[in-house]
């Protein structure tokens, strides 16, 4: 089993997608990751091919391309095998403790029970991840001293 | 004669983020025969501009979600 660390967050396509495109509860998710530099986001290569296909389809190529170039530079990316599911496939391989996903059945008991042996992986929706997202605690526990609280601009 | 600047989403950026080229084939600010210059982004964009440029397509997260099943179901 990969050692997976909480501070390492995948969010899948759709998230992604939603975060640009419609705001909400991706948007406040994914900002908590953006508005900590020790969070970081985890992605592929298919990954982002998915959600830049999504954004192309639902808005136009030139946003999607923009968008492509900024999550580049914000993301770290990982490698990962064309056949596997790009979210799943990202956090094992990206050592990420959190996936986002509105995918149901990626949340289901199902997908837990057969992903437990291999990976120590949250899959949550990204209302629930934007909820219970406690960065004081998370800080304890990845860096040392107290939590400074935002060190970046989630919109620059 | 100063560029004609037309059909930009983003005009009231700050100026320091924008830049003015003599692009001729750009589509969103038409092409020479309309008398327009392009205009692009310079670098850094930030996540404001993204932001700004996406809300005009009202989209749904069912939508997005209907979408990312079409693409995953077809690249299959």
């Amino acid at each position: 089993m990969t050692d997976a660390s909480p501070a390492r967050v995948v969010a899948d396509a759709d998230v992604l997608a939603a975060d640009l495109l419609c705001g909400g509860s991706a948007r406040e998710a994914l900002d908590h990751v953006r508005r900590h530099s020790w969070v970081t986001l985890v992605a592929s290569e298919v990954l982002l091919d998915d959600a830049e296909a999504v954004i192309a389809d639902l808005s136009d190529d030139r946003l999607a391309a923009d968008w492509r170039e900024r999550i580049e530079r914000e993301a770290e990316l990982v490698e990962q095998p064309d056949d596997d599911h790009p979210g799943l496939a990202a956090a094992y391989r990206g050592a990420a403790a959190h996936l986002l996903s509105y995918n149901d059945d990626l949340r289901s008991a199902k997908t837990g029970l057969s992903l437990q042996p291999h990976v120590q992986l949250s899959v949550r929706p990204p209302d629930a991840f934007a909820a219970l997202f406690d960065p004081e605690s998370l800080y304890a526990t990845v860096e040392d001293g107290a939590y400074p609280g935002p060190d970046r601009d989630p919109r620059r | 004669m100063l560029p004609v600047v037309a059909n930009v989403s983003c005009q009231f950026a700050p100026v320091s983020r924008w830049t003015v080229s003599p692009d001729i084939n750009s589509r969103q600010t038409g092409g020479r025969r309309h008398g327009f210059w392009a205009v692009t982004p310079s670098w850094p964009m930030h996540w404001a501009d993204l932001f700004e440029r996406a809300a005009d397509n009202e989209t749904t997260v069912d939508a997005v979600r209907d979408t990312l099943t079409r693409h995953r179901g077809d690249d299959d």
